[in-house]
């Protein structure tokens, strides 16, 4: 007889599962044996992706691609680094940092709107209303799932939401969102064996019986979220999300704001072989007052955050296996506009690559004086996630089929950076 | 009680906390009706007058014509209706024809006469001293409605129609007279003059027909594109499928017990029709069905988040008081859009001049008003506009950035205003002077082009006659301006007919459901135009096309991917040909509402502190981006957090726990046989009876020797209410 429990688990794996749910707060011990365990695999093989996204579209001119002295430069003096460029004064820590990152200069896509935006760097696509294109995270979970078995966790987790969803992929693929603090329900049914094995083989024939009705593919879907979903809350890999549970230096130095526990969290999940990870850090769509806001405000949040995280990662040998991506949905307006705030621009910004396998300390490409065009080889969505899948050693000959039985080739074609490889 | 409810009284404590305590039960009919008399100072009308005495346009002033370009609009604008080209009801038809063709005339001078002024240059705010001066960009309302009438065609150029009464917080607030009215002009017996000949395009408008032909005429469209389409519909629903669909798209709940088996051991051949009426009109359902709308509309207007900050401006609550109301009483739908649009007064239920329209706005709010320009294109006419905020865009034709500017420069009088020690906000309007340095009877907003120049905008409209360019309100209410030309705009009814149908059917007839235009074109052209077009004649009465769309063939059809139709897949990424029902989640509103029922958690706490723990289980589903487009998410789409969430939820472990008064508790405390015991969770959770593999099991079940039959009944409800079948609306 077949069980609603997950495939691959003997019924007695998932009760052990379940009884181990059931005393979450001994096991602190065991648990952290298997996370060292799951690192030292991760160090020998298993790629991984971390997309810290920000939200809004950040003012990269004032981050990144400086221009003092230009007409839009804007108040913020550059500053030297570890690697051969120069960042803005107020990302000192990134500055130490900066010989594992690339910064690519000449990104020129067409979309300056949030939705469109975000949707477009998410897929490589721009938004069809015919078919929905899986995001980084649907794409690359999908391609590395299968270097981890003994995954039970969800393999695309979205910190603070935001992300865009596995499109054609189907939900399997979909982000599993979870807040900053890592704070997921238990399963706590605190049932005895014979009720719960009533209990799923009483869903089992009612969500089978309704499957054969053949009334579209959603009620399919249900039951392989719900059993993935029995999977995940009787895992004792949930300890990845207690964030918590690290040493209060290593909190402090990533930051206790969101962004920062994000980060941390996105470390840990990486280390416990979820392959991909995304972070949300909204507030960059600065129409009003940009350089007070980044100075002030999102500058040193994201500064703390994002240099603890290379830094960790680099430390504990994962850099080489895990790509950083920083990016939004577009830059930010050169001109500066009567509220002292930039506007969406989408014809020249930069975003951040490191980690995998891609070289540090280099800026690619270049914009114009005033930061309004790119003026070398202009760059794309569908290139940065080209290169980040090139990294990752996911072949981009890769080719995925829509619902409606199109052929879609992974990163839509895109060419790689070639600048940031050998 | 068994050993089953072991975890219940923590559970049990937490929920008395969240849901306030025990509440003598049902009183919720009681305090709907407390409210609503306390809220509007006056009883509910319980028969409506009769139509001829109150029907608003047979007690019309004649419209003032507009004769001068830049004259004042009229203080009372009058309702001018379209000339009927077929069997006047009464001597009012031809006299509206008269002041049709004098309007329209007045309207030709009005443009030519603006064409002629050319707009007066307004002073350039330079931003680069060598731009060349332009003219400021006034639009030639030359253009017809993009996507709408073709050139040549007669036009509706009756652009003075607008509610009869000026808007005010007032009259919003109290149950306006005009409602009643209008709800007894909806109750008119049906027309049965024959049926009218047909009428190609739509230039005009169509004459309103009886709800048999409209229906008649809608589902003869569906067959038509079956056919074109080479598809089989499927074979029809079972009743009680049909009843459970219905009561989720009516009342946004599933029917209980009770109510399926009145419907499906109803005889009658009308029992359809019946049932549709009975939920949106009938004593016990009118409020639920008002509730439900008005979230529904809610959603529409402001988003799942709009509102429910406590420091924000919006008041969620407000605005669902303004719509239930509204919707109780079958508002004509354009009056409620034009109060949306240019309310004043308070957003928060108590202020003095409380107007819960208001909150539409005052949850738009941004400092140069753009997100309130895109959110009322794209909620009133389907049109997405925001892309064309920064400059002419490819994926846009039907508008240009200039055109945005000009629609935001109706939104700019507006402000609003919070008192620091009530925490009250209003909605108000005030002198606008113009963002340059003119005078403020030319008031002007300026935005920058691609190339750096700015450039300026007055109040105009794309097909609409001119407006006066003054920010003065002595002038002019920009805001009542811009509601007349939405509300007289044939857009208006074909955005509401596309979004409410997509209620029905999970698609719409575009998709996006809300952006329509030549760059999307409409999958049933002629079914859109066909309903639109009815319902605009008929007095926009969403109660009528709801009730179009229930009894629609479509919506009778199986769920069942058949022989005929498997192409028919728009969850893939194909076109909805609505040849079957297409099985979807149900919305995150209708699990909640449907477990309460099953949880009879309604009994329990003051219908407020309900209404406050049903706000924080949907903000769980809902995030906002914190973007400046105000856009969205949700996370209620399928995935394993929202699986989680259900399976661990209080409300869920609530339904099913076998606490008294639930209706586990009563079904196992009740006097049927276990097998009846059976059937009826089966037709709770999911409205048809065991099938025999699934009556084996449970026997099997409630003879296991190591489980009492209680328990075991609760382990087949712990399977219903989590299976796919249950949160799926199929």
């Amino acid at each position: 007889m077949q069980f609603g429990i997950p495939r691959d688990m003997t019924r007695r794996h998932f009760m052990k599962h379940l009884a181990a749910a059931s005393t979450m707060t001994i096991p602190a011990l065991t648990l952290g044996h298997t996370l060292r365990l799951h690192a030292q695999d991760l160090r020998r093989r298993r790629k991984a992706a971390i997309l810290l996204w920000m939200s809004g579209g950040p003012s990269t001119i004032d981050m990144w691609d400086l221009k003092p002295g230009a007409a839009t430069g804007g108040p913020f003096r550059p500053i030297s680094t570890s690697g051969d460029l120069q960042i803005c004064e107020h990302l000192p820590m990134m500055a130490r940092q900066m010989h594992h990152m690339a910064v690519i200069r000449s990104m020129s896509t067409r979309e300056a709107d949030h939705g469109r935006g975000r949707y477009y760097m998410h897929t490589g696509y721009p938004p069809n209303p015919n078919v929905e294109h899986p995001s980084y995270g649907a794409v690359i979970s999908h391609e590395l799932f299968s270097q981890r078995p003994e995954l039970e966790i969800p393999p695309f987790i979205a910190v603070g939401g935001g992300s865009v969803g596995p499109g054609f992929l189907g939900m399997a693929w979909a982000p599993f969102t979870v807040n900053s603090n890592g704070q997921i329900r238990d399963l706590q049914m605190g049932l005895d064996d014979r009720r719960l094995m009533q209990r799923m083989q009483a869903l089992d024939l009612i969500e089978k019986g309704f499957i054969g009705q053949n009334r579209g593919s959603v009620a399919e879907d249900h039951q392989k979220i719900l059993r993935k979903t029995l999977n995940l809350m009787t895992s004792a890999q949930m300890q990845a999300f207690k964030v918590a549970q690290e040493p209060m230096p290593v909190q402090e130095r990533y930051g206790t704001d969101n962004f920062g526990k994000g980060c941390l969290l996105a470390r840990r999940l990486v280390e416990a072989g979820v392959p991909f990870v995304e972070v949300d850090f909204g507030g960059w769509d600065n129409h009003q007052n940009v350089h007070a806001t980044l100075s002030d405000d999102k500058l040193p949040t994201l500064d703390r955050a994002m240099s603890a995280l290379v830094e960790d990662l680099d430390q504990r040998g994962l850099l080489q296996d895990t790509a950083i991506i920083w990016m939004g949905e577009f830059g930010r307006t050169p001109r500066i506009n009567g509220n002292a705030g930039r506007d969406h621009w989408a014809r020249a910004w930069s975003v951040l690559l490191g980690g995998a396998g891609m070289k540090g300390g280099i800026a690619v490409g270049s914009t114009n004086a005033d930061g309004t065009r790119v003026e070398t080889e202009p760059y794309t969505a569908q290139d940065l996630m080209a290169t980040v899948c090139h990294g990752l050693g996911i072949s981009l000959e890769t080719t995925f089929t829509s619902r409606s039985g199109r052929p879609m080739k992974i990163a839509n074609s895109g060419k790689v950076i070639r600048e940031l490889f050998g | 009680m068994t050993s089953s409810d072991r975890d219940d009284p923590i559970l049990d404590a937490f929920l008395d906390e969240l849901l306030g305590g025990h509440a003598p039960p049902d009183l919720t009919a009681r305090i709907m009706q407390a409210w609503q008399a306390g809220s509007e100072g006056q009883p509910i009308p319980v028969q409506p007058p009769s139509p001829q005495e109150s029907s608003p346009e047979s007690s019309l002033p004649a419209p003032p014509i507009q004769s001068e370009p830049n004259g004042q609009p009229p203080v009372q604008p009058a309702r001018v209706h379209r000339f009927s080209r077929r069997r006047p009801r009464s001597t009012f038809w031809p006299a509206v024809a008269v002041v049709l063709a004098v309007v329209a005339v007045g309207v030709t001078i009005g443009i030519a006469a603006r064409q002629f002024a050319g707009g007066n240059p307004a002073p350039e705010r330079l931003v680069d001293s060598t731009a060349p001066r332009r003219l400021p960009g006034k639009n030639v309302p030359s253009r017809a409605l993009p996507g709408e009438d073709a050139p040549g065609v007669p036009r509706r150029e009756n652009l003075a129609q607008a509610p009869t009464r000026k808007p005010s917080a007032a009259s919003s607030n109290a149950l306006p007279q005009e409602d009643e009215a209008a709800f007894a002009e909806q109750q008119q017996p049906a027309d049965l003059s024959p049926a009218p000949p047909e009428q190609p395009g739509y230039a005009v408008g169509p004459d309103p027909l009886p709800d048999e032909e409209v229906l008649a005429r809608a589902d003869e469209l569906l067959r038509q594109s079956w056919t074109e389409n080479n598809v089989q519909p499927a074979a029809p629903a079972t009743d009680a499928e049909w009843c459970r669909r219905a009561h989720v798209a009516l009342l946004g709940r599933i029917p209980t017990v009770e109510e399926l088996q009145q419907f499906v051991q109803s005889r009658s051949p009308s029992k359809k029709r019946e049932l549709v009426a009975r939920l949106q009109s009938a004593d016990g359902y009118a409020d639920e069905f008002a509730r439900h709308w008005a979230g529904f509309w809610a959603n529409v207007l402001i988003g799942r988040t709009g509102g429910t900050q406590p420091d924000g401006l919006a008041h969620r609550e407000g605005l669902l008081r303004y719509l239930r109301q509204s919707l109780q009483y079958d508002k004509r739908y354009d009056q409620m859009v034009f109060e949306l649009v240019s309310a004043t007064g308070s957003s928060r239920p108590g202020a003095a001049d409380f107007n819960g329209a208001s909150n539409f706005l005052l949850a738009s709010m941004d400092e140069k008003s753009t997100l309130a320009t895109s959110r009322i294109a794209r909620v009133f006419h389907g049109r997405q506009i925001r892309c064309v905020q920064c400059h002419d865009h490819p994926s846009n034709e039907d508008w240009t950035q200039n055109q945005f500017w000009e629609m935001n420069a109706f939104l700019r009088q507006m402000h609003a205003e919070r008192d620091r020690a009530t925490g009250n906000v209003r909605l108000v309007n005030r002198d606008f002077a113009g963002e340059g340095k003119g005078d403020a009877k030319e008031a002007e907003v300026y935005y920058e082009q691609l190339n750096g120049y700015a450039r300026a905008a007055y109040p105009a409209f794309p097909g609409a006659p001119p407006v006066s360019p003054s920010g003065l309100l002595d002038d002019v209410d920009r805001r009542q301006e811009l509601g007349k030309i939405l509300i007289a705009s044939r857009q208006l009814s074909r955005a509401a007919v596309n979004r409410v149908w997509s209620h029905f059917f999970g698609y719409g007839f575009t998709r996006p459901v809300d952006d329509m235009g030549s760059h999307n074109p409409a999958s049933h052209p002629e079914l859109l135009d066909h309903l639109a077009g009815q319902f605009e004649a008929g007095g926009y009465r969403l109660k009528r096309l709801i009730q179009w769309i229930a009894l629609s063939d479509a919506f009778s059809l199986s769920s069942k991917v058949g022989q005929g139709n498997p192409a028919d897949v728009p969850e893939d990424g194909g076109v909805a040909l609505f040849s079957r029902y297409y099985t979807r989640q149900l919305p995150p509103e209708a699990v909640y509402d449907s477990l309460v029922v099953l949880a009879q958690a309604q009994n329990s706490g003051a219908f407020a502190q309900q209404d406050h723990a049903r706000v924080d289980w949907l903000g769980q589903f809902a995030r906002n981006m914190g973007t400046d487009e105000g856009e969205e998410q949700s996370t209620f789409n399928g995935d394993i957090r929202q699986s989680m969430i259900m399976m661990t939820d209080p409300l869920m472990r609530r339904a099913i726990s076998q606490q008294e008064g639930s209706l586990l508790h009563r079904v196992v405390n009740s006097k049927l046989s276990a097998e009846e015991k059976v059937e009826h969770l089966f037709l709770a959770a999911v409205a048809r009876k065991p099938s025999s593999r699934e009556m084996s099991l449970a026997r099997r079940m409630l003879s296991d020797r190591h489980v009492d039959q209680a328990t075991a009944l609760q382990n087949i409800w712990w399977a219903l209410l989590n299976s796919n079948e249950f949160i799926l609306d199929h």
